[in-house]
């Protein structure tokens, strides 16, 4: 009786987690606060129930990548919501992605989108530099990503782990971009210069907010989390003269998972993600994501790529920098 | 048990299913694109000054946490074991709180009180009217004393229990002849040595695969070597190489404890055994209560106090549970099945070990330390590995089971060490009674040596609850979509989510723990009072 009883328990319990109905499963790597609602309202509206799986700031989007490789005989997950597009060419690149073509992304400019149609970039984030006004004297401010090694920041400047995340994707970008020994004496400038690798961001962003240090290096969803705590900040976008390369724009980009065990419902999802209301409302949010599409409102003029100069970056090749610039920040940082 | 063959087969079985997630990702790591052997990914491995530099830091970062958890971790053990009742309850109850929140969060508590712009930094430098901090927390210095306020727990609690183990009456007659101090050092001290050690190098693991912290304080450790290859080349080969030379030392470090533990053995718990006796309120006990309240408070109280006020009003908590509900179930399911799981598995090897070979026994225990150090990153990965391979049906996956899997490979060998530890203070007299009556094996170990074993037995329960509930590294990868944990949540909002409602979900978990261990220890005390008063 006992036994019978243990045993109809453990049925209950997985008998339990069976699904019932149509379902879509997504992994996300936009931060919770803002793509679950986006997803929850997928599902009223659909009846197609989501499962969501996010990543943390502890594995900084990559947990989700390494699932992926590891489960590429039994793929889990339908769709793949990266919060931004490098590690997400390194999926094509191994095979684990599948093309679709989405209608919704016909209005989305072709350089934000993989000329192949592996993945469909929307809703970005630029580098840019933070400032603690108090700190930093108006006047004074730092231009562009060369002026923090000069002398008077030395010690001054916060940077997010090179390798990982945003940051991460901005080292290869301006390998790709400077080229490899240009990059190299910028990253080993910024080293002489006493630069602080902090853990994240949002710590380089929290460092310069409450004033522990004068500037920092993160994305415009963090600088205008500083924003609206109204602390002594300024945004600076890097780059913008005349004879200089523009700032890195890194959109969020969707993608269909190969061997996925629900396409179909995988690719209404897609659908859904890449439509104009959903970019709308992450502009709207408080991440203040930067529209790509013309015609969306962003969170305020100062969040707009028409007012920007955008850097000219190349994702796939920014891709294939990335190995050998994490490398050369491991070796120069990590010590 | 009437056959040592079959103990030791039992043993044998259990370690292998523990062991089969590493084994299957360090086999991974041997294996050639062609399909052949390949040692290729362990070339590079120490095989640069920084990796080298690198893991000296990481050695010398997790040598000074465990000696300053030591320092603190044994008086407030003592402090359980000695003090009366109700100041020894306070204490016990504050105790493991560091180790319920993350230890990242605890660190940015820290950051707030003593960063370069932190509330004790600015008022330390306005006092003095100086214009930069007076110390900086940044650095070697500052990360292993933080790290030693997260985990001094694990060498409080059990050293608790071993002292409380130590007979009365050796205490006693050693008191007639020798100061309390001289009978604390030559008898109570080396009677509990055994579990002190097993505690310390536990807590050396812990400090050691902890780069949260470090890099919170801007130290690069070996750990994030491991991460790096993981997370930002995606070469689990070279990741799972750069594994083994913590491995190894883990191995080393387990056996040499376990040599200390045999030593040091000789504390005969059976018989006419009582527990220590708890001093009176008196000067010496109130001295040892302050000190202890103080190191419980600050490491406690303080980030506990640093989250309620993050968290503001009820009205946020409320709202934290309302989008965190879910997560707050499953994981204190997942916690109760894993701690469950964990401390049955615990005690049957640690019975086991009991009658099994002394060569079989020194196996198991460098194996244990095998598992203590493989990384939670490898141990995802190769549960996963057995997912997609169809060892684990689909539905274990989708229900959570793998997580409860992940926490067991992962805790249990806290688990077993502890039990282990507390039986081998039992005599072997106490079990022939019972045999020569024809009593078998299995019900003796039950019926005698595991109520005999109860301060282990609890101290194992109580580590088998807090470490599921706040495992992150093996949870992100083998948690099925929909089914996150409260840590993974946590640290998913960490980012961008309302600083209150990260406070408001940490406070959770401590709450969680909390209840059900105050309830447990009050229960537990009862318990022991009964057995001294029924034995009278």
């Amino acid at each position: 009786m006992k036994l019978a009883l243990i045993v109809a328990t453990i049925c209950s319990l997985f008998l339990g987690s069976c699904s019932k109905g149509p379902e879509v499963v997504v992994y996300t790597a936009l931060d919770l606060a803002f793509s679950e609602p986006i997803l929850k309202r997928f599902e009223r509206e659909t009846g197609i129930s989501v499962r969501i799986l996010s990543d943390t700031e502890a594995t900084k989007t990559t947990g989700l990548v390494n699932k992926i490789i590891a489960m590429k005989d039994r793929q889990e997950a339908d769709v793949f919501w990266n919060n931004e597009v490098v590690r997400t060419i390194l999926l094509k690149r191994k095979g684990l992605l599948e093309k679709y073509l989405p209608e919704a992304a016909k209005d989305i400019p072709a350089n934000y989108k993989d000329p192949e149609g592996y993945w469909t970039g929307f809703a970005a984030r630029a580098r840019v530099i933070l400032i603690n006004t108090d700190m930093v004297k108006e006047g004074s401010e730092p231009a562009s990503i060369e002026d923090l090694a000069k002398p008077e920041w030395k010690g001054k400047v916060a940077l997010a782990n090179p390798l990982f995340g945003t940051t991460s994707t901005h080292a290869a970008a301006l390998f790709a971009t400077l080229g490899a020994e240009r990059a190299k004496r910028l990253f080993l400038s910024l080293k002489e210069n006493d630069v602080r690798i902090v853990a994240g961001n949002a710590m380089a962003r929290n460092m310069v907010m409450n004033g522990e240090i004068a500037i920092c290096l993160t994305d415009t969803d963090d600088a205008n989390g500083a924003y609206l705590k109204q602390k002594p900040v300024r945004m600076i976008y890097p780059d913008q003269g005349n004879e200089q390369r523009g700032m890195l724009v890194i959109p969020n980009a969707v993608a269909l998972i190969k061997g996925a065990p629900n396409p179909e419902n995988g690719k209404r999802l897609i659908e859904f993600i890449l439509s104009a209301q959903v970019e709308q409302e992450l502009a709207k949010s408080p991440s203040a994501q930067l529209p790509v599409r013309k015609g969306i409102a962003p969170y305020s003029e100062i969040f707009s790529l028409d007012k920007i100069k955008v850097m000219a970056a190349d994702y796939e090749k920014t891709a294939d920098a990335l190995d050998e610039s994490t490398r050369f920040v491991q070796e120069t940082f990590l010590r | 048990m009437n056959n040592r063959g079959t103990a030791s087969g039992i043993v044998i079985g259990a370690l292998l299913i523990l062991l089969l997630p590493g084994a299957v990702m360090f086999a991974f790591s041997i294996v050639s694109p062609e399909g052949g052997i390949s040692f290729k990914a362990y070339e590079h491995v120490l095989s640069d000054s920084r990796q080298i530099a690198l893991f000296q830091r990481s050695v010398m970062i997790a040598g000074a946490t465990t000696l300053l958890a030591l320092a603190i971790g044994l008086p407030v053990g003592y402090a359980i074991a000695r003090l009366p009742a109700p100041w020894a309850m306070t204490i016990a109850i504050l105790c493991p709180i560091p180790l319920m929140i993350p230890s990242l969060v605890i660190a940015l508590g820290w950051i707030t009180l003593f960063g370069n712009a932190g509330t004790v930094t600015t008022v330390l430098q306005n006092m003095m009217n100086m214009t930069s901090p007076l110390f900086t927390v940044y650095g070697e210095a500052g990360t292993s004393i933080v790290m030693a306020l997260c985990y001094f727990p694990c060498v409080a609690l059990i050293s608790a229990a071993a002292f409380r183990s130590v007979d009365a009456r050796m205490v006693s007659a050693a008191e007639l002849v020798a100061s309390p101090a001289r009978v604390f050092r030559s008898v109570i001290l080396r009677l509990a040595l055994g579990p002190i050690a097993i505690g310390a190098v536990l807590t050396f693991l812990l400090a050691f695969g902890d780069f949260g912290v470090p890099s919170v304080f801007g130290v690069n450790v070996y750990p994030i070597e491991i991460f790096t290859s993981f997370n930002a080349y995606h070469d689990f080969q070279a990741g799972i190489a750069q594994s083994l030379p913590p491995v190894l030392l883990a191995v080393v470090l387990m056996i040499f404890a376990v040599a200390i533990a045999h030593r040091s053995a000789g504390n005969f718990v059976g018989g006419d055994w009582r527990p220590i006796e708890r001093w009176e309120k008196n000067r010496r006990s109130l001295s040892l209560f302050l000190f202890a309240l103080l190191v419980t408070a600050s490491s406690s109280l303080l980030p506990i106090a640093l989250l309620v006020s993050s968290c503001g009003s009820l009205s946020t908590f409320q709202r934290a549970m309302e989008t965190a509900a879910p997560q707050v179930i499953a994981s204190f399911e997942t916690a109760l099945a894993a701690c469950l799981t964990i401390v049955v598995v615990g005690a049957t090897v640690a019975l086991l070990l009991r009658y099994s070979s002394r060569r079989l026994r020194w196996t198991v225990f460098a194996l244990l330390g095998f598992l203590l150090a493989i990384p939670a990153s490898v141990t995802g990965m190769g549960i996963l590995a057995l997912h997609t391979r169809g060892w684990i049906p689909d539905a274990f996956y989708r229900s959570g089971t793998t997580t409860v899997i992940a926490d067991v490979c992962r805790f249990a060998p806290f688990s077993i060490l502890i039990i282990w530890q507390s039986l081998t203070a039992i005599g072997s007299d106490v079990e022939y009674p019972a045999l020569l009556a024809g009593i078998s094996r299995p019900r003796t170990a039950l019926r005698i040596l595991l109520p005999l074993s109860l301060t282990g037995v609890g101290a194992a329960a109580i580590v088998s609850f807090i470490f599921p509930l706040g495992e992150l590294g093996a949870s992100v990868l083998v948690n099925p979509a929909g089914g996150m944990t409260l840590p993974s949540r946590i640290c998913s909002l960490l980012h961008f989510g309302e600083e209150g409602i990260v406070a408001a979900l940490c406070l959770t978990i401590c709450l969680l723990v909390l209840i059900p261990y105050t309830l447990g220890l009050l229960l537990f005390n009862r318990i022991m009072e009964f057995r001294i008063v029924g034995k009278d």
